[in-house]
């Protein structure tokens, strides 16, 4: 187990899951060197809109992605428990999911993963 | 149409090199009781082939005014671990990555075997696979016998792993 010694506000802990005795990962000195991001020191930054099949539009055009993609981006968006998210929320007059009680959330999941399993026990009856 | 706003962003990697990007959350404090203290996202993000090299276009949704991020370079037995702040219109790069070297041999015969373990909910672990550098989902359920949550993922034996948490700094 290390961490970084670099200039974040925080620790990163690394893990092996090597052998006994034998870690299977190893932390050299951090240094200018060993930089792979070299060309991207600093990177610019645009406005963006994901749309809900998945498409990014900028200012310079339109980024086709998959669009399982926004369903990911929306199901961060509303489990992401940070002061901002919270703004963000109240000045969209939206409750975001973390902001539901446990009980509401368990209840959702469970509904999920029951749908899912019902779709799974589908699709087996149809291949059959 | 219902859409997210955000920002995006792009990246060159190098020969051989494929780099994902996490976003680091801090929980606010009103959640801390329910909520690990930080959590991980890793961004979508889409790749087009400029020559040898890749050129990926991240998409961070609804940022903060200042967003820390965690970029993981994978190379060939060799990840480079960078933090970066966005600021605005900006991301700037830590000057002090660090290079973790691991050893691959592994049997190439070995299937997946289903590893059980009780998860911290307190302490999420990300697991990422070096080779394909897609994270490894731990399948969460409740053990009826014990009544506790427990946690299952596949792994292959004898491979090694990438894996993180992050926590508040030591002084």
């Amino acid at each position: 187990m290390n961490q970084t010694n670099g200039d974040s506000k925080f620790d990163i802990v690394f893990m092996s899951f090597g052998k006994e005795k034998e870690p299977g990962i190893k932390v050299e000195s951090a240094g200018e060197k060993d930089n792979i991001l070299k060309e991207n020191m600093v990177i610019s930054v645009g406005n963006a809109e994901i749309l809900k099949n998945g498409t990014i539009k900028t200012e310079a055009g339109q980024i086709i992605m998959q669009k399982a993609n926004f369903a990911q981006v929306k199901e961060n968006n509303e489990n992401r428990p940070t002061e901002h998210s919270l703004i963000m929320a109240k000045e969209h007059g939206k409750i975001k999911n973390f902001m539901k009680p446990k009980a509401e959330r368990d209840e959702k999941i469970i509904n999920l993963n029951k749908a899912k399993t019902r779709r799974q026990k589908e699709d087996a009856q149809e291949l059959a | 149409m219902e859409s997210i706003q955000g920002k995006h962003f792009s990246i060159t990697d190098p020969e051989g090199v494929n780099t994902v990007i996490y976003r680091i959350n801090k929980t606010a404090k009103e959640y801390l009781a329910e909520y690990p203290k930080y959590t991980v996202e890793r961004l979508i993000s889409t790749e087009e082939l400029k020559g040898n090299l890749k050129r990926k276009t991240f998409f961070i949704d609804e940022p903060d005014y200042e967003e820390q991020l965690l970029f993981l370079s994978f190379g060939k037995e060799k990840v480079v671990v960078n933090t970066g702040v966005m600021e605005d219109d900006k991301i700037r790069i830590s000057k002090k990555p660090v290079p973790i070297k691991f050893d691959t041999l592994y049997y190439e015969q070995e299937e997946d075997k289903e590893f059980q373990y009780t998860p911290n909910l307190k302490r999420p672990i990300s697991i990422i696979d070096p080779e394909t550098t897609e994270e490894v989902k731990p399948i969460l359920y409740i053990d009826e016998k014990t009544n506790e949550v427990k946690g299952k993922c596949k792994l292959k034996p004898y491979k090694s792993y990438f894996a993180f948490e992050v926590r508040d700094k030591k002084d």
